[in-house]
């Protein structure tokens, strides 16, 4: 066994010794399997085709640990990270433990649960056994197995059916340097929506320093039948930290989903969207925003499994490149020999703002039933001409004409976002992002049609 | 129109008889002894001999590609005979000498090689098995200083441009089969265009597999020096036999400066039945390099036959300027395989690359674009447009595309488009409310998916494919 | 005002304009008119900068400067202004935060004083009852959903804020209905002062209705091939372009 399996076997029995305890048996069985998964396979390598663009051997090579505790984290950094003025449910965790000194739960409606895992093992056992793990295959990526084997905490979301839920629920997950080694959290969310139910969940990550975490999720959605549940995804950790998760969201039938990513922290990060269209008529969007500088690499790999007629599912990825950074987009989308009448759309656009940056993209269509209309498109390429000469016929420069475009380029895609708060957050944090890259306070906010 | 759609719904494979003639075929087997017997047979000189056999030590370390979207049976690489030839051994002074039979066999296939016969467009060499039996219009050519003879003529004839070029695009340790074909090709054709010199006709290589039992392994190899122009067609049939036959062929094009190649394939290989038995096992690498400024390298493709296609026809944008074109039609039907398209790889400044790929399945066919569009740093100011778009008859076949983008530098632009959707009913209902059959209608319907492609083929060869088409779909609608 | 000498102009290595003589004078509006393919349109980028032209020869002289050897945004600072045919969206960019990006650039560049938000709404909300714009329209994506005939409308509001000294009208009557047509003309004419001039590009003399210009010129193949009053573009609309190619084989 390699030096870096050696680290993580030796992980997991400390792991056993504490935090494990807490959950159920039947959990310990699925680590143990996981784990066995894990070292058999190790870390994945860019000789794999799903990892050819994604090297993650700086992951590898760093002696991550898991922390049994999680350090104190001001509540002046908790409030700088909450959906601005808007009241919201909102759970904390830090680096994967859960926090109820930051948390606010106290008012959600009912029939909507939210809570931490371990603590919904005495709530919701058997809930919690038919869903978790049965999503997230872990025999397939070892990220996911690492995480299986390593299960503690993570966010627990219940809507009852028919609930519905105005306000978003926001899981704030932070992470924090803990002693010298560098901290690993493996965070595990299970979301269920049970028939008719509506949820707005913002799923946020962030760092408390300019800290080297590794933080590696799994979050299983399940989306029961007639549901709506949109996701907004929103990774802004440091430009140090290490971020994987790996989404699956399962649906029923005449369910929606709607996920959206935004990822604009981490030196690696790597998201993986996994939707399950299981049902007749159910419809899936899926969109996201990579904004990349310094050496950043952000890599998505979305899979669109249709197994059931008549959905249509939708996808729209843009990415913003600057200095010497890498962008990584594969899409797949997989049209079941029953899946008749699909309607699946799928595009990838990148603007490249920097000559030093890179984008690899493969948008890919596997297609076994015949009546079907499934497009795909990707472009690369620089500021388009047209658009800037436009704007420099106004009087406006150069540089101006380049910041005013790439908000625009940036807000085609945030539109997207169905919840108006939800939206708000993600078009914020988008513009005080590129103002701070740009380096200047005169970019326009993003308005919509 | 019509007429000849219904001629072709009516035919099935027509070019799967089987000529009866005396073969020089070598016993089944590979070793460094039968690349030597080979290379020996051909009265090759020792840096030839050398370089196959490097190329097949090299090729015994490799491992067959199993990342293809393919599922064919294991091929036993001993089993087959990597020589086989008309017996037929003195030199031909005139195509008079050629064996009739073979000359008949040709005038079947539709190929005349009696050159007063021929429309006076196009020069042929055809090449029965592993061997070229003629080579029509060397003459008229060698007036304008171009050389258009078999490979292995070649190889005697200008050794230093055939040690010169050969291997320069896809060097004989470029994969599995290219290896292969490094070690045991037997013939092939050989063109070279002095500078400034613009062809005057197509020259084309007719590809012939007879035998049993046997691989075809050709090599071609273009050369067009600076501001010189060609246009190259092939075209390929193989009898009906119940068995796979194996072909790895090579093709390499070089353009210097201001040079221009247009090479178009009607691939015709037999399919196999119904049922997926027989048929060609088509791993073929073809390369451009536009190795000089402002040249262009077309590739224009009719896949319609073969039970397994693996085929890559690329460009290597080297030349500052330089232009490379793919334009692919791709049939699956009844059993077949197909996993193809194109690289264009942008390494000059200002290079433009241009893809368009049509893929049609049908029966229990699977269709795959499989692409690679890569801009390199220094590739400032460069442009790709792709479009692949994938049509599906009925709804046992699929159709997948696996396109790879990769851009370093931001004043490029790369455009990707793919559409994949099923044949229109609201046309074919339109077809046959104006009295066409249902047949007949898919046929139009498909041609016209496939239009942007063939108006790149030479006139000819468009007629060729047409009909092709129809064919090749024939009995895909229940 | 502007002063076009002898100018010829190249697209993707094709000339389109073969040699284009033009001097109009503050006060003046004048009509550009011709069939397709005539040029008509890459006069109005040429003047405006676009980068896909090359000038191959030739001057325009814009109150005394090289015109030419400025870039698209400078030549907006020095007071020219083209009304595109099809103008570009920037979804996420309020139309109140472009307009206002781009008058305090062109303010600054004149030595003028920028004005602050409140000012420039203010300004902007006279300015779109000009042109009869709705004020929902301040803080919607630029052209972003609009139609065809709120995007020209929109054209002409952002050429009432800039306030130009030539304003180029290229084919801003096409897509539009007869509504359109008149609310953007009494826009473009109550715009108009002795200090100012209009170029107006169109294919069809309906729009010459409502702008009444000055003079009319008829551009073919990439050279105004006959001028004159407004009465030339009735002659046009009568006889259609073909007697122009007549007149030309003739006196050829």
């Amino acid at each position: 066994m390699s030096v870096e399996m050696n680290h993580y076997t030796n992980e997991f029995q400390t792991f056993q010794q504490n935090g494990a305890a807490k959950s159920p048996d039947w959990v310990n069985d699925v680590r143990t399997a996981a784990l066995s998964v894990f070292t058999g396979k190790g870390f994945p390598t860019t000789k794999q085709e799903d990892w050819k663009y994604t090297n993650v051997t700086p992951i590898a090579r760093a002696p991550f640990r898991y922390s049994a505790s999680a350090p104190a984290v001001p509540a002046e950094l908790v409030t700088s990270l909450l959906i601005g003025d808007t009241e919201q449910h909102l759970i904390v965790f830090v680096n994967g433990h859960f926090s109820a000194e930051h948390s606010r739960l106290q008012s959600l409606p009912a029939g909507l649960t939210v809570k931490n895992l371990i603590a919904a093992y005495g709530s919701h056992a058997d809930l919690i056994k038919a869903h978790l793990s049965k999503y997230a295959p872990y025999d397939k990526n070892p990220f996911t197995a690492l995480n299986t084997a390593f299960i503690n905490d993570g966010a627990f979301i219940h809507a009852a059916k028919g609930t519905k839920s105005s306000l978003p629920v926001h899981l704030l997950f932070i992470s924090t340097a803990a002693g010298d080694a560098p901290a690993a959290s493996h965070i595990r969310n299970l979301i269920i929506a049970e028939e008719g139910a509506e949820v707005r969940i913002a799923h946020s990550f962030a760092s408390a320093q300019d800290n080297t975490n590794l933080t590696n999720v799994v979050t299983e959605v399940s989306a029961g039948r007639e549901s709506i549940v949109e996701l907004v995804k929103v990774q802004r950790e440091s430009e140090k930290a290490f971020h994987v998760e790996h989404l699956h969201v399962h649906q029923e039938p005449r369910s929606t989903s709607r996920v959206f990513s935004l990822a604009v922290g981490g030196a690696i990060a790597r998201n993986e969207m996994s939707v399950i269209i299981g049902g007749e008529t159910t419809e899936c969007n899926l969109n996201g925003l990579y904004i990349t500088s310094g050496e950043q690499l952000i890599d998505h790999h979305t899979f669109m499994h249709h197994i059931h007629p008549e959905c249509p599912s939708h996808e729209l990825f843009k990415g913003i490149l600057m200095d010497k950074s890498r962008a990584v987009f594969n899409g797949k989308v997989y049209v079941e020999p029953e899946a008749q009448k699909t309607d699946s759309k799928q595009t990838n656009r990148n603007l490249l703002l920097s000559d030093e940056a890179v984008v690899d993209t493969k948008p890919e269509l596997e297609i076994f039933a015949d009546d079907v209309k499934c497009t795909h498109g990707a472009a690369v390429g620089g500021m388009n001409e047209t658009h800037s000469f436009y704007l420099k016929t106004r009087g406006i420069s150069e540089g101006s004409a380049r910041g005013i475009l790439t908000v625009g380029f940036a807000a085609e895609v945030t539109q997207k976002i169905d919840d108006p708060v939800l939206r708000r957050f993600v078009d914020t944090i988008v513009v005080d992002h590129l103002r701070r890259k740009f380096g200047t306070g005169n970019l326009p906010e993003i308005v919509h049609a | 129109m019509s007429e000849s759609i219904e001629e072709l719904v009516s035919q099935e494979y027509k070019y799967g008889f089987t000529t009866n003639i005396e073969t020089d075929t070598i016993p089944p087997g590979l070793n460094e002894d039968v690349v030597r017997l080979i290379s020996k047979k051909k009265n090759e000189p020792e840096w030839l001999t050398e370089w196959r056999l490097k190329a097949f030590r090299h090729w015994l370390t490799l491992e067959e590609p199993r990342w293809p979207n393919l599922t064919y049976a294991k091929i036993d690489y001993q089993s087959i005979s990597y020589y086989s030839a008309p017996k037929q051994v003195k030199k031909l002074d005139s195509l008079d000498e050629v064996d009739p039979i073979l000359l008949e066999t040709y005038e079947k296939l539709g190929i005349s090689l009696t050159e007063q016969k021929r429309l006076s467009g196009v020069a042929v060499d055809a090449v029965f098995d592993s061997v070229s039996v003629a080579t029509t219009f060397k003459e008229t050519l060698k007036e304008k200083g171009i050389i258009f003879c078999s490979f292995s003529e070649a190889v005697q004839e200008h050794p230093d441009l055939v040690r010169k070029y050969l291997g320069s695009v896809v060097p004989s340790s470029d994969n599995y089969f290219a290896a292969l074909n490094s070690a045991v090709f037997s013939d092939g054709s050989f063109c070279y265009i002095p500078k400034g010199v613009r062809c005057p006709m197509e020259l084309s290589t007719y590809f012939r597999i007879n035998a049993s039992n046997t691989g075809q392994f050709e090599r071609t190899l273009i050369v067009a020096d600076d501001g010189a122009y060609v246009s190259y067609l092939e075209g390929c049939t193989a009898p009906m036999r119940d068995e796979n036959q194996l072909h790895a062929a090579v093709v390499e094009i070089v353009a210097m400066d201001n040079a221009e190649v247009k090479y178009s394939t009607v691939q015709n290989w037999y399919a196999g039945d119904k049922d997926g038995k027989g048929g060609i096992y088509n791993f073929v690498t073809k390369r451009g390099k536009c190795a000089g400024v402002n040249s262009k390298i077309s590739w224009t493709q009719v896949e319609t036959g073969s039970a397994i296609t693996w085929k890559y026809p690329s460009v290597i944008l080297q030349g500052d300027n330089s232009i490379g074109e793919f334009y692919s039609v791709a049939v699956v039907n009844n059993r077949q395989d197909a996993d193809t398209g194109t690289k264009m790889l942008h390494i000059g400044k200002n290079t433009r690359s241009t893809i368009v790929s049509k893929g049609i399945s049908a029966g229990r066919g699977n269709n795959t674009y499989r692409g690679l569009v890569s801009i390199g740093k220094n590739a400032t100011g460069s442009r790709n447009y792709t479009q692949c778009d994938s049509m599906l008859i009925g709804n046992k076949c699929s159709a997948n595309t696996f396109p790879y983008i990769e851009v370093k530098n931001s004043s490029s632009s790369v455009e990707h488009e793919a559409s994949t959707s099923k044949i229109g009913e609201d046309q074919i209902f339109y077809c046959k409310q104006r009295g066409i059959n249902t047949e007949n209608a898919i046929s139009m319907i498909i041609n016209g998916f496939a239009k942007e492609v063939f108006k790149n083929l030479p006139m000819e060869f468009a007629v060729e494919a047409q009909k092709l088409l129809g064919i090749s779909l024939e009995g895909s609608v229940g | 005002m502007i002063e076009i000498k002898n100018l010829h102009a190249n697209v993707n290595g094709k000339e389109i304009l073969k040699g284009i003589n033009l001097k109009v004078n503050a006060g003046e509006v004048h009509a550009i008119m011709g069939p397709n393919g005539s040029g008509k349109s890459t006069l109005a980028q040429v003047l405006s900068g676009h980068p896909a032209y090359q000038v191959t020869q030739g001057e325009v002289l814009f109150e005394g400067q090289d015109l030419l050897d400025m870039e698209p945004e400078e030549r907006a600072h020095a007071g020219v202004f083209l009304a595109f045919q099809y103008p570009v969206e920037i979804p996420g960019v309020s139309n109140s935060y472009f307009l206002k990006a781009g008058l305090n650039e062109i303010r600054k560049s004149r030595g003028q004083e920028e004005l602050d938000s409140f000012q420039f709404l203010k300004l902007l909300k006279e300015k779109m009852k000009v042109v009869e714009m709705d004020q929902s329209f301040i803080n919607r994506p630029v052209n972003e959903g609009f139609s065809g005939g709120e995007k020209k409308r929109n054209e002409i509001l952002q050429m009432a804020v800039l306030e130009p000294k030539l304003a180029i009208l290229d084919e801003t009557d096409s897509g539009l209905d007869i509504d359109a047509l008149k609310i953007v003309s009494s826009g473009v004419n109550k715009l108009k002062s002795p200090s100012n001039a209009t170029i107006v590009v169109t294919h069809y003399q309906r729009l010459l209705n409502y702008i009444v210009p000055d003079f009319v010129h008829v551009l073919v193949h990439g050279r105004i091939v006959k001028s004159g009053g407004k009465e030339l573009a009735l002659e046009l609309e009568a006889n259609g372009y073909d007697f122009i190619r007549e007149e030309m084989l003739q006196s050829a």
